[in-house]
């Protein structure tokens, strides 16, 4: 079923354009006349730290923050990440996940001990969609700098907006130079999903 | 017309269109970017000022010029500008002067358990607190018209969530810059002189006096009574079991929670509606305080002799609380949601690869120094995933606490500073004049990477400037030189030997030796920043 508005979890690290997938994302259902509110939360520490950033659409909405176990949609860009923030998920939400695993901080300091996140992945008994991103731009040519939006492609289908208001808004939206390139990534993502 | 921005761009928006026409302050996560897009605007004219407290003496001098006037500071910057801030309040104002004031509630993005709110009731600096980024526009043009209208300063009140979060925003037309007032009849600016000059006279209230004291009173009754009526407090009636009165970002999500209760959203916090609180606590059957930070408004109202349900229902120790819907619908309809981890291991802060903060941060670790740092990039050699430093402080505060330490050592290892560039000019440069004064001694590092890089790279004192910049670039290492530091040393953070080699041997030298590790920060460092 496609989502009329919603609650969705957009998360990853710092530097994978999460807070322009966002922009993007905001802009859409605001241009569809839905009230929305986003909250990035950017910790300390300029790049390779956990950003997640939470957006609500609907046609009013009061608090900016989604609930535990309200979220209709995860994207996530790296797979520590996606995990990281599951307990926001609906019983029946989606986690759309970029086949992305970068080690935290912490245990590459020896603080913390690693988990197994593949496994950990797998054992998962939510829907979810692991999408390698980076490979799939490859095959084709592109660099993987396109992955936030070819994601943002994949987490468009689910969504009951129609294909070009998003291509409209990302037109908008990307530096000239890059717009061809960021609408063909786009495409990718969508197309991926029939 | 609608538009979705933070409530930081839309506070700028809202100072942009009341005709703010100077706005300064220090760079502070969340509320740097009030500052970076009001510079955006023409019309403004900006300053990033060398501290919180210079920002707001230059904000008074602009008010008393006559021009409506902003300053932009994070909570701890509040601390800082302290002094002129409390001298500052019951002073007649001229042209309107805000101050945007962002606490980090719950510690969203900084270090700190501040409520700014403590601020205002000390010293009667009326406080206004939007709930989304349309409040921080509509909130900001009458902060601007309380200012102007009662002749006080005005505090506006964020937070990481309101300052961060983008809402939708109603557009109307520009409004464009408003023309500047002109000074009106006082005789003096000062607040004090009436009371100096009436001192332990009995003929005080002679006329000729009278015309030099400013009867800070007779507004601050006035406004006291006319929050009542103002149209940013708000009572909507609903259930009359639940009364719940919120402010900020707390209001929506009580608002999520518990739907069917009656509300008081206060927009003006301070002064409290004293009669509208009455009124609202007395016609429901239990009243719930909900407020970000410290139980402020519940003490106030506690104060008043009403009974009210807060601190007891939401216990703020050992964090200072931030709200969350969940929160407030386990604590008062009894909803138990699933608190299950996912137990993933943290992304604790790092500096960016490269980073050459990172270069001295090894050396002192391998060497087994003792270390002092302050906030910023620098600072970051703290965590203990990192765990360069033994102290850290804060804005520019290593220089002094070295000074002390290494007077009173014992154990003949002397302690090494660190400050960045950005705190060198904020205050950081006052520690390494005491030391020279003094006749202290230790090792003083400036990391200069030529930006503010913590809060996204605006420029400093030292920093490169465009080249039709209108602004005077000052030196570290002349500044260093001419208060009569002797061992002066540039060295390319890069070039760990040679740095490591000059740390060393000054440490085992008496008396102060300065490095300045110099490297651009590689993300920020460029002059086109603001």
């Amino acid at each position: 079923m496609l989502l009329k508005g919603g609650n969705f979890i957009i998360c990853g690290i710092g530097g994978q354009g999460i807070v322009f997938t966002s922009d993007i994302v905001s802009k859409v259902f605001l241009a569809s006349e839905y009230d929305i509110k986003a909250t990035d939360i950017i910790g300390l520490g300029q790049r390779g730290g956990s950003v997640v950033t939470h957006i609500r659409t609907g046609e009013k909405i009061y608090s900016p923050l989604i609930k535990r176990g309200e979220a209709d949609i995860i994207l996530a860009f790296e797979k520590y990440e996606g995990l990281r923030w599951l307990p926001y998920l609906k019983k029946k939400g989606k986690l759309i996940v970029n086949d992305c695993k970068n080690r935290p901080t912490s245990v590459i300091n020896g603080l913390q001990e690693d988990i197994d996140i593949d496994e950990r992945m797998r054992g998962l008994d939510c829907w979810k969609l692991m999408v390698d991103g980076a490979k799939i731009l490859k095959d084709h040519h592109m660099d993987s700098k396109f992955v936030n939006i070819f994601m943002t492609g994949v987490f468009s289908k689910y969504t009951d907006i129609d294909g070009q208001y998003w291509e409209q808004i990302i037109c908008d939206y990307v530096p000239r130079p890059y717009m061809e390139e960021n609408i063909k990534a786009f495409r990718m993502g969508r197309g991926l999903i029939q | 017309m609608r538009n979705i921005m933070t409530g930081n761009q839309a506070a700028a928006l809202g100072a942009f269109q009341s005709g703010v026409a100077f706005v300064t302050g220090y760079p502070g996560t969340p509320c740097t970017e009030v500052v970076s897009e009001l510079a955006k605007f023409e019309g403004v004219h900006w300053e990033w000022a060398v501290n919180e407290k210079v920002a707001l003496e230059a904000a008074i001098g602009a008010s008393l010029a006559g021009v409506r006037t902003l300053v932009v500071m994070k909570t701890l910057g509040l601390n800082v500008a302290a002094d002129a801030f409390t001298q500052l309040a019951g002073t007649p104002m001229n042209g309107g002067l805000v101050l945007v004031v962002a606490d980090d509630v719950g510690r969203i993005v900084g270090d700190d358990y501040q409520d700014c709110r403590h601020y205002s009731i000390m010293s009667q600096v009326p406080l206004l607190e939007p709930s989304d980024s349309q409040e921080a526009k509509e909130f900001m043009e009458m902060a601007f018209l309380i200012s102007e209208t009662y002749e006080v300063p005005v505090i506006l009140r964020l937070n990481s969530i309101t300052s961060k979060s983008k809402s939708v925003v109603k557009l109307e037309q520009d409004v464009g810059q408003r023309a500047t007032r002109r000074l009106a009849h006082q005789k003096s600016l000062q607040k004090t002189v009436g009371n100096v000059v009436r001192f332990g006279f009995p003929n005080y209230d002679s006329p000729m006096l009278k015309e030099y004291w400013h009867d800070f009173k007779k507004n601050w009754t006035a406004l006291q009574d006319a929050c009542n009526e103002i149209s940013i407090n708000q009572v909507e009636m609903g259930d009359r079991e639940i009364g719940i009165i919120a402010s900020g970002v707390s209001y929506h999500y009580a608002k999520e929670a518990v739907p069917h209760a009656s509300f008081l959203k206060l927009g003006l916090v301070f002064p409290l509606p004293q009669r509208l609180i009455r009124d609202f606590v007395g016609s429901h059957r239990t009243v719930y305080v909900i407020e970000d930070g410290h139980p402020i408004i519940e003490r106030e109202i506690r104060g008043m002799g009403l009974t009210v349900q807060g601190e007891n229902v939401f216990p703020r120790f050992p964090h200072m609380l931030y709200f969350t819907p969940e929160i407030i619908e386990e604590k008062i309809l009894g909803i138990q949601r699933e608190k299950k981890s996912s137990e993933v291991p943290f992304r604790l802060p790092v500096n960016c690869p490269g980073c050459p903060h990172t270069v001295v941060n090894r050396i002192l670790k391998k060497n087994n120094i003792k270390a002092v740092g302050g906030i910023g990039c620098g600072g970051l050699g703290a965590f203990p995933h990192v765990g360069a430093m033994d102290v850290v402080k804060c804005m520019g505060s290593s220089f002094g606490i070295a000074h002390g330490y290494n007077r009173f050592r014992k154990d003949g290892k002397k302690m090494v500073a660190v400050m960045g560039d950005g705190e060198f000019w904020h205050t950081g440069m006052n520690g390494l004049i005491n030391a020279v004064y003094h006749k202290g001694e230790g090792v003083f590092i400036i990391e200069d990477n030529f930006t503010v890089a913590m809060t996204g790279g605006q420029r400093n004192i030292s920093s490169p400037l465009k080249q039709d910049s209108i602004q005077n670039r000052i030196s570290i290492e002349a500044i260093c030189k001419t208060i009569g530091i002797l061992d002066v040393y540039v060295v390319d953070s890069y070039d760990e030997d040679r740095l490591e080699g000059i740390l060393l041997r000054e440490m085992d030298k008496e008396g102060i030796s300065v490095i300045i590790a110099r490297h651009p920060c590689l993300i920020f460092a460029s002059p086109t920043n603001t």
